[in-house]
């Protein structure tokens, strides 16, 4: 078994939009970068980008972590797009519903428009 | 070897106005003589006193052997006559961390430089005399002397004139003395060096140890220790033996770092062996005193810093033991011994170092064992090694039969998984069905059933729990349960009621799950978020679902699709797709897609020989006929 990258999280802030910017494999290991950089959001955010065009992997206990961001999102009430998926991983999360709480975009530029920035 | 002088030549002089003058006796062949006996000094700066015609008949005696005055600078002379020699010498015993040496007011060598801070530690050093300088006849060594103070209290070499230290005669002969001097300083310190290279090669051990091992952070931090003891006797050796080519003060700096690391370990330890975090107070205090006493030159300007970083272990360790015992957290008895035994020598020698400091008075801080000297620390150092040997062996024992256990219970798990989910010989009347089962771990997050059912139908489930191992088996089991206990064979209601059973029980995580009902001529399917199934090679287009676990109100739309005879639905789990190669590239969907029209077995095979990250579970259904008959 390969070894696991170390998830790394970045916010990005522009007035009521926030791009979170992950990079490596998102796994069980992640829930800080995750979950906790989403704790961690300014309380004016209202739109959030996740960015996952440095990610090359999502296990499914990475994927769980991820439907629970979206879950508390969407209870928050923020807005939330996703861009920079792989194909694969475009797939799958439309497999698993996650379009109900995100929209998947190919790049930022795309998915800034749609969050309105 | 030439003859070089014979004879014996006896100078008796009285002394006129120069005071007490040394009488050198010589003998047949290579000749030394001691300049032992009177010598003079004064303290002070002056190069006026190096002249051998410099009267100093009111300096102080200074007696040799004898105690070396207190000061930092101070001169000292000896007159003296000798005899003829063919190639003379002056043989210095380790008398200043710094002087230079001048023979009838002609610099003849040096030892250090403390204008320019370089110190070495006291030694014997031996200084060719031209022969024209000693002809026989009286002489004046005079000695410009630089100490860097009291303060070193490390086993190094101390300032001091010996008997026969100090030498006069034939060069070949001096360094015989020198090497004989140097032999007899060096044996007692040979059990030190066994003793620590047993504990360099303890420490290494203790720090390789696996991270495995139980206690793993209190061995690992003891190594450390070690480790630290081992750079400061290296130094330490260096400083008396070494060659002078770095001064005292640069190898003092490393030693120290090497008292520090030992310090500090030493208190990152006494926590680690209890298992409690350092508090951040005592660590900010321990490492706050650790750049405080960083590496400075002589003279010991941090020397108070120094004292702190031995006293705070001391006082640490003695304090979390004390703590700890109170506490009754452990068998007490030996191991408050062994803290003791380290608090105390910690201790011992902290107030080692403040005395010498303090009162120049040098404290012993090793046991002579049959001409051999042990250090305190390497006392100490021999109980506790062979104590945490015998802990380390204990705790892998135990680890050992923790591990055993485990294994017997994981064996346990996968054997109860194993009757939960249906064997590879399934037979359902109308079906031909082929299923393979590969969990990552002993037990797998992965599971399937096939469920005859009423009218001649076939209920077929197959799901994934997200993430692997014990707890992902237990709630499969939980599935396998609910599954067994349906209310109902319509594919979305048993969505539902996996959802409710799930919702409460999957802490964050999530389970995929296809559910499909096969009657007469469809299927009807209900996907929760699974790969989608595969017929004869094409994937079938389920809407997306929700996995189960996640949402109350979700609900899932079913598909119906027909299925002719010999007509086949395949499923494969994400341990299929996402299998890894060594470049970590996906086996993907597109790959899985041109492996579906191949058998259950090779399917798996195939995602294995990729790299299996996951579960594998691949089930292949093929209709034989219309009709079902259910036995």
């Amino acid at each position: 078994m390969e070894p696991q990258t170390q998830t790394k999280a970045k916010v990005e802030r522009s007035g009521s939009l926030a791009i979170l910017r992950f990079e490596g494999d998102v796994t069980s290991a992640s829930k800080e970068a995750v979950l906790g950089t989403y704790d961690k959001l300014a309380p004016e955010t209202k739109e959030i980008l996740l960015d996952f065009s440095k990610v090359q992997y999502l296990n499914s206990s990475g994927i769980a972590l991820v439907i629970q961001l979206l879950m508390e999102a969407n209870k928050s009430g923020h807005k939330v797009q996703t861009f920079g998926l792989t194909p694969h991983f475009q797939k799958v999360f439309t497999m698993l519903g996650l379009t109900k709480y995100t929209s998947l975009h190919p790049n930022e530029l795309a998915a800034k428009a749609a969050s309105g920035g | 070897m030439p003859c070089i002088w014979r004879g014996v030549v006896v100078f008796c002089f009285t002394a006129l106005c120069a005071g007490a003058q040394t009488i050198i006796n010589t003998e047949s062949g290579p000749w030394t003589a001691a300049l032992d006996g009177r010598w003079r000094w004064h303290a002070g700066e002056d190069m006026q006193w190096a002249s051998a015609a410099f009267n100093d008949a009111g300096w102080s005696p200074l007696r040799v052997p004898g105690p070396l005055p207190p000061n930092r600078h101070y001169w000292v002379r000896l007159h003296f006559q000798i005899g003829r020699t063919s190639d003379p010498g002056l043989l210095l015993g380790p008398i200043a961390w710094a002087y230079d040496v001048f023979w009838d007011g002609e610099r003849i060598g040096s030892f250090g430089d403390p204008s320019r801070l370089r110190w070495f530690v006291p030694r014997w050093q031996t200084y060719h005399l031209p022969t024209n300088l000693a002809m026989p006849g009286s002489h004046v060594v005079a000695i410009r002397v630089a100490q860097i103070g009291p303060g070193v209290a490390l086993p190094t070499r101390q300032s001091r004139v010996y008997a026969g230290d100090n030498r006069v005669g034939d060069l070949a002969a001096l360094y015989e003395a020198a090497s004989a001097r140097v032999r007899a300083d060096f044996q007692p310190r040979l059990l030190n060096l066994l003793v620590d290279f047993g504990f360099f090669l303890a420490g290494i051990y203790f720090l390789l140890l696996p991270p495995s091992v139980s206690q793993g952070a209190a061995f690992r931090w003891f190594g450390i220790v070690l480790l630290g003891r081992a750079i400061v006797v290296m130094c330490e050796f260096y400083l008396n033996y070494g060659p002078l080519n770095l001064p005292g003060n640069s190898i003092v700096g490393l030693l120290w770092v090497g008292v520090w690391v030992s310090c500090l370990g030493t208190i990152e330890f006494s926590y680690a062996f209890f298992r409690r975090p350092v508090p951040f107070a005592v660590r900010c205090v321990a490492w706050l005193l650790a750049t405080l006493a960083a590496p400075v030159p002589f003279p010991y300007s941090a020397i108070t810093a120094r004292l702190a970083v031995l006293l705070i272990p001391a006082v640490v360790t003695i304090a979390v033991a004390a703590v700890e015992v109170r506490k009754r957290t452990l068998d007490a008895g030996l191991t408050l011994v062994l803290f003791a035994v380290l608090g105390a020598t910690a201790l011992y020698n902290a107030v080692a170092i403040g005395i010498q400091v303090t009162h120049g008075i040098s404290a012993p801080i090793a046991i002579d064992i049959g001409g051999f000297w042990l250090w305190s620390w390497d006392a100490m150092y021999l109980v506790w090694v062979p104590a945490m040997a015998m802990q380390i062996h204990k705790t892998n024992l135990r680890f050992r039969d923790e591990r055993e256990r485990l294994r017997g219970e994981m064996e346990a798990a996968r054997q109860v998984q194993e009757l939960l989910l249906p064997s590879r010989s399934i037979r359902a009347p109308g079906f031909e069905i082929e299923a393979r089962y590969h969990p990552a771990a002993e037990v797998g997050g992965d599971f399937f059933q096939l469920f005859p059912a009423v009218s001649d139908s076939l209920l077929v489930v197959v799901g994934d729990v997200s993430g692997k191992g014990m707890k992902a088996g237990l709630l499969v089991s939980l599935i396998v349960g609910a599954l067994r206990n349906r209310k109902s064979d319509e594919p979305r209601c048993v969505l539902t009621e996996l959802n409710a059973v799930l919702l409460g029980s999957s802490e964050g995580g999530f389970t995929t799950c296809c559910c499909a009902l096969f009657s007469a001529e469809t299927v009807t399917i209900a996907n929760a978020g699974h790969l989608a199934p595969y017929r004869n090679g094409e994937e079938v287009a389920t809407p997306p679902g929700l996995p189960l676990g996640i949402d109350a109100d979700a609900h899932w739309i079913e598909t119906n699709i027909e299925l002719q005879s010999r007509d086949r639905l395949l499923w494969v789990s994400d341990g299929v797709v996402e299998a890894r190669n060594g470049k970590r590239d996906l086996l993907g969907f597109q790959r899985a897609q041109e492996l579906a029209t191949r058998s259950a077995a090779e399917i798996a095979q195939a995602a294995q020989q990729f790299g299996q990250e996951d579960d594998i579970t691949v089930v292949s259904i093929t209709r034989k006929s219309v009709q079902v008959h259910v036995a």
